[in-house]
């Protein structure tokens, strides 16, 4: 079947021009019935007056054809009903014959004029409506998050300005074989029949739409090659009127032009992303190749001291070698722990593993894993609300805390406070961690989130104790800010997202 | 526990040489396998006092390993992990471990454990009158005293303790505990747990911010231990 010109195709047109003439019918028979029940009063010049009207009406709302039909109506109706002699079609001289042949061609031209006008503004609009859907589109692509999302606004929008049922859009896959990427509604879960696939890669290699039933494919041109494939499927299988097909092949044009602009542009920004994180493996490489080699230094050196023959150590001197070398050791593996956390963090592979705790517990219990390490201080723990249950994932919280107050024992004086307070602000549950030391510069308050980057002072950090407590609360959907910039005793301040608790069952207790 | 018969399983030769000098020095006779299958094959010749299994092997899932070790034999197994495994480590636990090590660990650490994982072997049913510390859990009389006083606790507190009082010095998991005191239904409840223990330490504790009978294991579980 040829679908270009199949009865549906007209159906829809045939439709409105039978309503037009129907229409123009029942206008002149009102304008008629009117006329007659004031023919006392009027002469015949005014009666064809008034006809004129109607048959321009008739034009701007109907078009050529009713109008020029309504005007052979009315010339009859004239004739018959309102000039000498009545009822009857006779005409009396040529003065008559004169009058009516005027009003027939004024009529027919003033038919013309008005239908002209009302196609072009029919068409003004189209094009209006045209542009709008074209420039919806290309902001759909261009403002989407990513390229599916992109797919998916090209179907969505496909689907909504046509007014059809649902849109699939097929890209070649990476053999080449053509795959829906993107279907409105809904998720892109279709396949296609072998039959369709086969209808799809003609429609790709030959650059021509092809209907399929009712279901239209149309090639996405980029110049001369295919960019992928449009499948439109109409409503309650009606096939798309002729009128839109030729829109719907620019708008398929539309979306590949965009659609490559926008992969170009993911491409650009993917190797930017590349760039930087060549420039950060370097910075890596440089930083910890520097970290990584001194503890392994320090063990060498300890174990070969040990090992020399002939050498026989006091036990206390051995005791001390080799406690140092097991410093070193511990140094080595906080290293590459962090390493392992920082790199999982940035592959998002570092899924937090949620439960419900009671924040008092997860803080206590942190600062009291820590108090070998926070000897030298005191230590004073302030929670309102300690009870408060979050949604954590344990481990991954104290360790945040605990490189906070690792942070803050190592950057204040010994014998200083480090002070942990806590509770509920707005939507967050907040731990700051206050110590007494030189305070953190407005300078440096943003850039020590940022990874191997370390304040001036002490070598015994990492550089990255910070960078994986802005990740692991990221990933909860957390944050960690320094509150007080530029002044004396830094503050840290975590913000934990709060959340209902689910009820505990009858008597959990 | 000298002449302690320990089967070490781990495919890194140099910790095994290391593991095997350690233990020896310390008293213990060793075995090593150096994958899943060596393991198990070992279990059918001679059974060990206590298993040392790393969950990193080059054949065989080191949790079947566990658990088909579990199957087969009565001692305890000691599960060695990285950090960062908790998930691992807890179900290594689930499926019949009775206690884990992250690596890298320290030899009086890991001599620790076994102490531990031997004396528990050496007396699998613990007495009717548990002690640790001031605490008495007297299971017979459904009694808990601490420093001589009766302690008031609810029938859940009650088989919460119980049940950690009995596994004294071996980590219990989350899932383990809730199993017991709710039953095996509301073992993805795991948040009744926490809210649990801590009204637990409340009243048994003498300073429940600092916990001596009941640490919490992060991510993991408890684990109940007499104070020295």
């Amino acid at each position: 079947m040829d679908w270009w010109s199949s009865s549906g195709t007209r159906a829809r047109p045939m439709a409105s021009t039978l309503s037009g003439y129907l229409g123009t019918l029942a206008g002149v028979a009102a304008v008629t019935l009117a006329l007659w029940g004031a023919r006392a009063t009027l002469a015949v010049a005014p009666i064809a007056l008034i006809y004129l009207l109607g048959v321009f009406c008739a034009a701007l709302l109907w078009g050529m054809g009713p109008a020029i039909a309504g005007s052979v109506l009315a010339v009859l109706a004239l004739d018959y009903l309102f000039m000498p002699p009545r009822f009857s079609l006779a005409l009396q001289g040529p003065s008559d014959v004169a009058s009516l042949a005027v009003f027939l061609a004024v009529a027919i031209a003033t038919s013309r004029l008005a239908a002209h006008a009302r196609a072009r503004t029919h068409e003004a609009e189209g094009r209006a409506r045209q542009s709008q859907a074209l420039l919806r589109l290309s902001d759909a692509i261009a403002e989407a998050p990513g390229i599916d999302a992109a797919l998916q606004a090209v179907t969505a929008l496909t689907a909504e300005i046509f007014a059809v049922e649902h849109c699939a859009l097929l890209l070649p896959d990476a053999v080449g074989a053509l795959t829906v990427r993107a279907h409105a509604p809904g998720p892109a879960d279709c396949t296609l029949t072998r039959e369709e696939d086969g209808i799809a890669a003609y429609v790709w290699r030959h650059k021509t739409p092809v209907p399929h039933g009712a279901i239209l494919y149309v090639p996405m041109r980029l110049g001369a090659r295919s960019v992928g494939v449009l499948r439109v499927g109409p409503r309650d299988g009606q096939v798309l009127p002729a009128a839109e097909h030729t829109f719907l092949h620019t708008f398929a044009a539309a979306a590949a032009v965009a659609l490559d602009r926008r992969r170009l542009q993911e491409e650009a920004s993917q190797a930017e992303v590349l760039r930087r994180s060549d420039e950060l493996k370097n910075a890596l490489l440089g930083t910890v190749s520097h970290d990584l080699r001194t503890p392994l230094a320090a063990i060498k050196t300890a174990i070969t001291a040990l090992l020399q023959d002939g050498v026989s150590w006091d036990p206390a001197a051995q005791k001390d070698v080799l406690s140092t070398a097991n410093d070193e050791v511990d140094r080595l593996t906080r290293l590459i722990d962090n390493l392992l956390d920082l790199s999982r963090i940035e592959a998002g592979a570092l899924r937090p593993d949620r439960q419900w705790y009671e924040v008092g517990e997860l803080v206590r219990d942190t600062v009291h894993r820590a108090a070998p390490r926070l000897q030298d201080h005191r230590v004073t723990v302030l929670l309102s609300e300690g009870d408060r249950a979050l949604y954590v994932d344990y481990v991954q919280i104290q360790q945040v805390l605990t490189n906070l107050l690792d942070n803050a024992a190592k950057y204040s004086a010994p014998g200083t406070e480090i002070q942990v307070t806590g509770g509920v602000e707005g939507d967050s549950f907040v731990i700051r961690v206050r110590d007494q030391g030189p305070g953190i510069p407005v300078s440096e308050a943003e850039r020590i989130f940022s990874k191997f980057y370390r304040i001036g002072r002490p070598r015994t950090g990492t550089g990255l104790g910070l960078a994986i407590c802005r990740g692991l609360l990221e990933a909860h959907g957390g944050r960690i800010v320094v509150e007080n910039p530029g002044q004396p005793g830094a503050v840290f301040a975590v913000f934990l997202p709060l959340a209902q608790p689910p009820a505990l069952a009858a008597s959990p207790a | 526990m000298n002449g302690a018969r320990v089967l070490v399983v781990d495919d890194e030769v140099h910790i095994l040489r290391l593991l095997r000098r350690t233990l020896e020095t310390n008293g213990y006779t060793v075995e090593a396998a150096e994958s899943g299958r060596e393991a198990l094959e070992a279990v059918g010749r001679s059974v060990p006092d206590v298993v040392l299994l790393d969950l990193m092997l080059p054949d065989i899932d080191g949790l079947e390993v566990c658990r088909q070790l579990r199957e087969r034999l009565e001692a305890p197994i000691i599960v060695l992990s990285a950090r960062g495994e908790e998930r691992t480590k807890v179900s290594a636990l689930d499926l019949g471990a009775d206690d884990y090590l992250t690596k890298p660990f320290g030899t009086a650490e890991l001599l620790a454990r076994l102490r531990v994982a031997l004396r528990h072997a050496a007396r699998s049913r613990t007495g009717p009158v548990i002690r640790a510390g001031g605490l008495v859990v007297d299971l017979d009389r459904r009694l808990v005293l601490r420093d001589g006083a009766q302690v008031h606790l609810t029938p859940k507190e009650y088989e919460a303790l119980k049940y950690l009082a009995q596994h004294m010095g071996r980590v219990v998991t989350h899932r383990a505990l809730l199993s017991v005191v709710w039953g095996p239904e509301y073992a993805a409840e795991l948040h009744y747990i926490h809210v649990l223990v801590n009204q637990l330490r409340r009243k048994i504790e003498p300073d429940p911010a600092q916990p001596r009978y009941i640490l919490t294991e992060p991510g993991v579980g408890y684990r109940f231990t007499a104070p020295e």
